[in-house]
């Protein structure tokens, strides 16, 4: 990944640095010193892994951590996503923390690519990053633009919970986008298609609302959830009777949602009968 | 005597029915994603009270004063709190509750322990909480 941005890092800011390495990568532009005023800790004089994820989702970005293992982070990187780590450049018992950036690996050779620092391309033997990597418990982390396929290193559940912190966030066109990559990989996940539902809903794309909740309940018959939103969609577009035998199986799965269903049940029966 | 306190027991009876019966009836409504797959479903109220937790935390004088003085302004903090997943949360709050001063709005928290759960914040993701107190700041 020779085309890999690079944002030298100033003093104490490796995070920013890296953070804006990797969005740039995605395609997603922001400035280091931006970035500082939403992950940089002055107190600490450095930035907080959970800062770090947080400040990608406030970009727009799909922010999750990988599995903290070293296959998982090549393949990651050869699938085409840079991956920030953090590394204990000092010692287990007196560290010194450091944000940088995998871009590349050569296996014959055992060597690890990165932009670290003040250095664009740095080459580490295998051994030597793994052990530096290996005292902060190998925390590494991707950024994906929303509407991208989610990257195989990151597991569904961890995808679907960065998704929601956008969806959170109130960024509906980023969690829409994201929500919906995630239903191609995953087609039959009940939390990411119901997402994908909620958000086009909530940007006034019911017809997207409907498409997406419509393969919700068509993967689970019986999620109460599911046919309750799909039903409330219907009614809102005007569908009134399939809305209403809609909401009759979401109240007959008598769910953790049977409360919400009647209401919406009650809200299609009178508007059916309610004078044009 | 009887006869009144029967009284005021049945009025009261009605008139606490008859409100429960109002909080009863749920309007139309879409569910929300996080509470809508089973899975996600079971922890919701948790993850509800762990951010109302955390931003009740995060409200504080004493707590905006200590972030101050660390360099973030309370409004940077909340947003940084949003920016969360729910798990992230769950583990943040569950840190909260375990420091020694408490982390409800009744205890007193010492200046410390504001660092003390933000060090923490981090260990505990990293699993790194023996070597933290030897943290010095990153050089590069």
């Amino acid at each position: 990944m020779t085309d890999t941005p690079y944002f030298p890092q100033t003093e104490h800011h490796c995070g920013p640095a890296a953070l804006a390495t990797v969005l740039a990568r995605a395609g997603m532009t922001a400035s280091p010193e931006d970035l500082a005023s939403r992950v940089y800790l002055p107190a600490r004089k450095g930035s907080l892994p959970l800062d770090m994820l947080g400040g990608a989702r406030r970009e727009g970005a799909v922010a999750a951590t990988i599995s903290p293992d070293l296959d998982t982070l090549l393949s990651t990187v050869r699938d085409g996503h840079p991956v920030v780590v953090l590394q204990n450049l000092g010692l287990s018992w007196y560290p010194v923390w450091h944000y940088a950036v995998v871009v590349g690996h050569d296996l014959d050779r055992r060597e690890v690519v990165l932009r670290s620092g003040t250095t664009k391309r740095e080459v580490l033997p295998l051994r030597t990053f793994d052990l530096t990597w290996a005292r902060s418990g190998r925390w590494a982390m991707v950024v994906i633009q929303p509407g991208t396929s989610p990257p195989s290193g990151v597991p569904r559940d961890a995808y679907a919970e960065a998704t929601l912190a956008l969806e959170r966030l109130r960024l509906m066109r980023e969690a829409y986008a994201a929500y919906s990559a995630g239903v191609v990989r995953w087609p039959d996940d009940l939390q990411l298609a119901i997402g994908a539902g909620n958000t086009a809903y909530s940007l006034g794309d019911l017809a997207a609302a409907e498409s997406a909740l419509r393969s919700a309940v068509a993967h689970h018959p019986a999620a109460d959830a599911a046919l309750n939103n799909l039903a409330h969609v219907l009614m809102e577009r005007g569908a009134l009777d399939e809305a209403e035998t809609t909401a009759l199986r979401a109240v007959a799965v008598g769910g953790a949602q049977k409360a919400t269903a009647v209401g919406t049940l009650d809200e299609i029966r009178s508007r059916r009968t309610a004078p044009r | 005597m009887f006869q009144s306190v029967k009284k005021f027991v049945a009025i009261t009876l009605i008139a606490t029915t008859t409100h429960l019966g109002f909080v009863g009836a749920v309007q139309a409504a879409m569910v929300e994603t996080g509470a809508a797959a089973p899975a996600t479903a079971s922890r919701q109220a948790a993850v509800e009270a762990a951010r109302t937790r955390l931003a009740t935390f995060l409200e504080r004088t004493d707590v905006t004063e200590r972030l101050g003085a660390m360099g973030i302004r309370a409004d940077e903090a909340r947003a940084r709190a949003d920016a969360l997943s729910d798990n992230e949360v769950l583990a943040a709050s569950d840190r909260l509750e375990q420091m020694p001063a408490g982390g409800d709005a009744l205890g007193a928290i010492i200046g410390a322990a504001l660092l003390v759960f933000i060090v923490l914040l981090i260990t505990d993701i990293l699993g790194l909480t023996k070597v933290f107190s030897f943290t010095k700041p990153m050089k590069r």
